[in-house]
């Protein structure tokens, strides 16, 4: 009998608590009704090879419902984008084993080791810790063009969970089938055919864990060279691009709460670990509901084939918590060095905190509906090679993929051999308030600004001190450089420091 | 004037990945110990009211680093505004000791810190629970180097075995505080002097 291995190893069941007696039952019986009936819908389309209609489930509620239907349906819509084979792929070359060491590998075990610390079982535990380490190292080394980076662990054991298969001798499965019914027959076609590169391994209560490792490899290559490349690079550089279009997605729907978080300025660092790992670094180990929700993140990801979804659920996140963190804005005024702390520790412990399952339901609800394409302020942020400019492409072959990669690549390495390292996004946030935002107003002030210093200048020149006022603007121009080439964020607010210095030095003293 | 922002003591952790930095944090915060924790992402943080000297209340505010390099370029967002910075090496682990040095130079390019030469450093050696076979940084080359670096106080510890986390914790919050009062110092001086600046010049220079 196989039923969904994560499942049986924490002992739950994947979409509903342990209240399955009391007031819950009726709920408990009409959701599992309609995940039932999805599953049978699902079976049906896959039967009928429909990838539209596919997609179309994956993209509404529960999404793909199930592991067991998780593997076939992700790797036929990913296989439908890139047509990638493991077998194929291995027999043109060498044996993965047999290839030179990725540089990565010592910082993959580091995170490997500390993955699946929620499994209570030893065994089991290394057995998912082999399968993760075994995938991610065989991708690094296929493409070592690839940076490593910490999260992509988290996301690679995503798909382990999902590649996951536990089939048990004894027949009292009956929490995990509860959900499934009658559509177990229609399912149980695509999991009975192991090849030969399954590993497995067997428990203490005789279960037996195993995982195609083709299959997922297949399926987190596809899942890597389209989704995840841009924080592949060399550097964060194409990351913070990415995060930096949660303030532009949260100004459009709330003016107010933008400015509160003072998010013109502040880096939107908060989201760092949520946008890198789909969110699996920080809901995967909250409950076994939480745990359905990153499986839910990866259903729309895949099925709308677009990486702006991670972003628009953290804007939609923001906005449904907006009220819980203004107060807590509120309360902690005095609790941080300085305003960046304050955002950014509000926004982390905001998050921990309180994010139910409810919550989370109503946020991917409205991500759903969210236009999750790329607007024109995409286009002008993120790089011309980035996963969320070529997703509209596909179909392509690995070798255009490749070819995608590599450009990236050289756009990267090229950013990243400028004096500063890395580029605040505030460079390009500017270029869009110049173009969409306000023009008339941003250049009305610079006019006014430029006046205003030709006039100083010329009462000066009246006063017969032109000599020392060009002193003073030749120095001023030297201190600008100096604060750029040490690679000093300070640049873009110069003009505005002295005044703000003053007035934060006030603020800070008068606040009690 | 006399009422001011809370005592933030602001500590920042940093070491190569894998040396206990999470673990620390924790042992020290809420005196725990998990074989369960992730690897850190970014930048997390947990706060502890401290006393010291009998009277002293602050609330330390601790910040735990990623250790992978790439997410170094971060840390200028997350530096500023420290009181004291921990370095964490494995002594099972020869070249995280060995990169104590490069994380300290890496801290002070990016902090942007008053004066370099005084900031408050820590160094701490972590897994002092491992057995005696698998240590590979010998303590005399571990004081040596703090010594190197200006007589940097050096703490062997085990987040593990919960060995010497408190007391070295409690050296970090007194560098911390002395930092955060030395700072707070120079600020007055600073504010006061801009204030004489001001009634010193002439009205009519006021371009405002």
């Amino acid at each position: 009998m196989v039923t969904d291995g994560y499942s049986v190893l924490v002992n739950g069941h994947e979409f509903l608590g342990e209240s399955v007696m009391g007031e819950k039952s009726v709920l408990y019986f009409r959701e599992g009704e309609r995940l039932s009936s999805k599953s049978k819908n699902i079976s049906s389309v896959m039967v009928k090879d429909d990838l539209e209609a596919l997609l179309s489930l994956g993209r509404s509620q529960d999404g793909f419902v199930k592991n067991d239907l998780r593997r076939p349906v992700w790797l036929k819509i990913l296989k439908s984008r890139i047509a990638f084979d493991a077998s194929r792929a291995s027999s043109m070359g060498k044996e993965w084993s047999d290839i030179v060491s990725h540089k990565d590998e010592h910082q993959v075990s580091l995170d490997v080791r500390r993955s699946f610390g929620d499994i209570k079982d030893d065994a089991a535990k290394a057995f998912l810790r082999q399968a993760l380490e075994q995938t991610i190292v065989r991708v690094l080394r296929k493409f070592p063009q690839l940076n490593y980076y910490q999260g992509y662990h988290d996301v690679v054991a995503v798909f382990v969970l999902v590649f996951l298969q536990t089939q048990r001798s004894n027949e009292d499965s009956e929490l995990s089938d509860s959900t499934s019914g009658s559509s177990s027959i229609a399912e149980s076609e695509y999991h009975d055919n192991l090849s030969s590169s399954s590993i497995s391994t067997k428990l203490a209560d005789d279960s037996v864990l195993s995982i195609d490792g083709d299959l997922l490899f297949e399926a987190v290559v596809i899942f890597t060279l389209l989704y995840l490349r841009d924080f592949m690079m060399n550097s964060l550089t194409f990351t913070i691009d990415q995060l930096s279009l949660i303030p532009l997605i949260i100004k459009r729907h709330d003016t107010n709460f933008y400015n509160r978080f003072q998010l013109h300025q502040i880096d939107p660092f908060f989201a760092l670990s949520s946008i890198l790992t789909l969110f699996s670094h920080d809901l995967r180990h909250q409950s076994q509901e939480s745990l359905s929700i990153v499986f839910q993140i990866f259903d729309l990801v895949i099925s709308f084939n677009s990486m702006m979804v991670p972003l628009t659920i953290y804007s939609n996140l923001l906005l449904a918590k907006k009220e819980d963190l203004s107060a807590r804005l509120q309360d902690n005024l005095q609790n941080f060095d300085n305003d960046t702390d304050l955002i950014h520790g509000v926004i982390q412990q905001e998050m921990i905190v309180g994010s139910g399952p409810q919550l989370w339901n109503s946020v991917l609800e409205a991500t759903r509906k969210s236009d999750n394409s790329i607007g024109q302020e995409t286009k002008r942020v993120v790089n011309k090679f980035s996963v969320l400019m070529t997703e509209r492409a596909l179909p392509v072959t690995i070798e255009e993929s490749l070819n995608w990669l590599e450009q990236e690549v050289r756009l990267s390495e090229a950013r990243s051999t400028t004096p500063q390292g890395y580029r605040p996004p505030a460079v390009s946030r500017w270029k869009i308030i110049t173009q969409s935002g306000g023009p008339t107003l941003v250049k009305m002030s610079l006019f006014v600004g430029f006046a205003a210093i030709l006039l100083k200048l010329y009462m000066r020149t009246l006063d017969n001190h032109s000599g020392s006022s060009i002193f003073t603007l030749k120095s001023y121009f030297d201190h600008l450089k100096t604060l750029k080439f040490s690679g000093l964020r300070q640049p873009r607010r110069v003009w505005l420091d002295p005044i703000q210095n003053l007035l934060e030095t006030i603020g800070r003293r008068s606040t009690s | 004037m006399s009422s001011r922002k809370k005592n933030i003591l602001k500590v920042i952790i940093l070491g190569d990945s894998g040396v206990g930095k999470t673990s620390l944090m924790h042992r020290y915060v809420s005196d725990k110990f998990s074989q369960q924790y992730k690897a850190t992402i970014g930048a997390d943080f947990l706060t502890k009211e401290v006393t010291m000297d009998g009277d002293k209340v602050a609330t330390m505010q601790v910040w735990d680093t990623a250790g992978q390099e790439r997410f170094q370029s971060l840390g200028v967002a997350f530096y500023r505004g420290a009181d004291c910075c921990v370095l964490v090496y494995d002594v099972t682990n020869a070249k995280s000791f060995e990169n104590i040095k490069s994380w300290r130079d890496e801290f002070l390019v990016h902090a942007n810190v008053s004066s370099p030469d005084t900031f408050p450093f820590v160094i701490l050696g972590n897994k002092l629970d491992v057995e005696e076979s698998k240590k590979v940084v010998s303590n005399r080359a571990a004081q040596d180097m703090a010594k190197s670096l200006g007589n940097v106080p050096l703490f062997l510890t085990s987040a593990k075995g919960s060995i010497n986390v408190d007391t070295a914790f409690e050296e970090i919050a007194r560098n911390a505080l002395q930092q955060s009062q030395a700072d707070a110092d120079a600020f007055e001086d600073d504010f006061n002097d801009a204030i004489n600046i001001q009634l010193d010049g002439e009205p009519s220079s006021c371009g405002c």
